[in-house]
């Protein structure tokens, strides 16, 4: 019993000098903006995380840690434009060799760009525009509003959640797209075989267009929602739960399409928004939340 | 110079501008040299779909004034380009200048909206030119993966995997166009596809930054 509690504690203190030799590599470097309204950051760290917040007052805050000398942070400011980006000191140096990590603290007002290939990429509670691009990279962006917001993603999941009264523009591959809670004068989502998933009222009169060619597609809609909604999928099935009335406009193509389920149109309510869904071989779903 | 700083220049190096850098790697690299062959053609016979007109200048001083205040671009000299004389140089319209001449060019292949004045002389002449850009797009896509590749190793199979299902895309929205040729629809998912490969090509040329 004394060998096993006496192996327990040599275990121990190994496990404990190895963190701290892990923590004495990573290199913190912490850098302070000053911005007026207006004000645009950028953000390109390939290999790492980067999360960005809104906060109070007028500085960018950036805290970037690395775990190898082999990178470096390059940071210029030009007026109201900041620009941070990690700088692989080597060519080809490994995705967890070059992983730098980044925490962001911006005014709220601050337009925001970030471009990581394998993120995850958070950005949260801003106000100023958003634009993403990641190619494996999670993006998940949330409590944005009156903002545009730009997303162009390869294969990584995209989340948004409680974005509104801006223009958003996703475009992904393959990666998933879920919106929950997004609503604004204009929705625009893309993708090749990534599957688009949106629960919300499709609010404030706007235009809503999904398109894919082979994922699927579902909708979750509430009974009060007001849209005027088409649906069509060149060679997969459409599924519709809603109690629709006539079109406002004629939709061509649609009536024959609409006996083989492939297709639907109309009205709910008082038709505010405009929503169409194509998907050239996929499914779609249209349902009461 | 890189694929992706050469990129951002198109618009000033398909009417023949480019700085003696910019020419160098025109003559070096083939993915480059390919679009600037592809682009160049089909922006004239685009001349020839309608008649081109330019907002004017104020218009584009007022763009260009709005972007360098707020910082999205540098002032730089004015040169004439595709978009017009006085740009500025935006490079991230390079992608979707491309992308918006191949859909004017795919306009005229599917004979949807030709104008009254092109030949059939004409249209004979541009099919071959056009599956000629299709062949050689499997070329491209290989260079594109050698370069992601030679920069970014492990996404190697991720770019394939996305390319294929790009590709097939493409194809399907091809052959849905070519069944009916004056579809919207049909128009608009080749259009889409076609704004996919783009994005994928630009994230390829951005990864050896």
């Amino acid at each position: 019993m004394r060998m096993i509690v006496r192996g327990a504690k040599l275990a121990l203190m190994l496990v404990v000098c190895f963190a701290t030799v892990a923590a004495l590599a990573q290199t913190r470097k912490e850098m302070k903006f000053t911005v007026q309204p207006g004000a645009s950051l950028s953000v390109i760290n390939e290999f790492g995380p980067v999360a960005v917040r809104a906060t109070g007052g007028r500085q960018v805050q950036i805290v970037a840690i690395s775990h190898s000398e082999k990178v470096e942070i390059d940071q210029n400011q030009s007026g109201n434009r900041v620009e941070v980006r990690t700088h692989l000191l080597q060519p080809r140096l490994g995705a967890e060799a070059a992983k730098v990590a980044y925490e962001v603290s911006v005014p709220a007002d601050v337009a925001v760009t970030v471009r990581s290939a394998t993120g995850p990429i958070t950005v949260e509670r801003v106000r100023g525009d958003v634009t993403t691009q990641s190619d494996t990279a999670d993006v998940d962006i949330r409590d944005v509003s009156g903002a545009h917001v730009h997303v162009r993603s390869m294969s990584g999941q995209v989340r948004l959640a409680n974005v509104s009264n801006g223009h958003v523009e996703i475009t992904s591959v393959s990666g998933p797209v879920t919106m929950t809670n997004v609503s604004g004068p204009k929705l625009e989502v893309n993708t090749t075989n990534g599957k688009i998933s949106y629960t919300g009222n499709f609010a404030n009169n706007g235009e809503y267009t999904f398109t894919n060619h082979n994922g699927d597609i579902d909708v979750f809609v509430p009974a009060n929602a007001s849209v005027d909604i088409s649906a069509r999928s060149v060679k997969g099935t459409v599924e519709n739960d809603l109690q629709v009335a006539a079109p406002k406009l004629h939709v061509p193509g649609f009536a024959s399409q609409a006996d083989a389920g492939r297709a639907f149109a109309g009205t709910v309510n008082n038709g505010g928004s405009s929503v169409q869904i194509r998907s050239f071989s996929g499914k779609i779903r249209v349902k009461k939340q | 110079m890189k694929c992706a700083e050469f990129q951002r220049a198109l618009p000033y190096i398909i009417d023949g501008g480019g700085t003696a850098e910019e020419q160098e790697h025109l003559r070096s690299c083939n993915i480059c040299a390919d679009l600037v062959q592809d682009l160049r053609y089909i922006a004239e016979q685009a001349k020839l779909l309608v008649p081109m007109e330019d907002p004017s200048p104020r218009v584009w001083n007022g763009i260009s004034k709005t972007l360098e205040r707020e910082g999205l671009v540098k002032p730089a000299p004015a040169r004439r380009g595709l978009l017009g004389p006085q740009r500025q140089s935006w490079g991230f319209l390079a992608p979707l200048a491309a992308v918006s001449a191949l859909a004017v060019g795919l306009y005229i292949y599917n004979g949807s909206n030709r104008a009254e004045q092109t030949t059939t002389a004409q249209q004979s002449g541009e099919q071959p030119a056009m599956a000629q850009v299709a062949d050689d797009s499997a070329q491209d896509d290989q260079q594109v993966l050698e370069l992601v590749a030679q920069h970014q190793p492990s996404m190697r199979q991720t770019y394939e995997q996305n390319l294929k299902s790009v590709n097939a895309y493409i194809r399907d929205a091809k052959a849905s166009l070519q069944q009916n040729p004056d579809d919207n629809e049909a128009k608009e998912y080749l259009m889409q596809a076609y704004e996919q490969k783009a994005m994928l090509y630009q994230m390829a040329a951005r990864s050896g930054e």
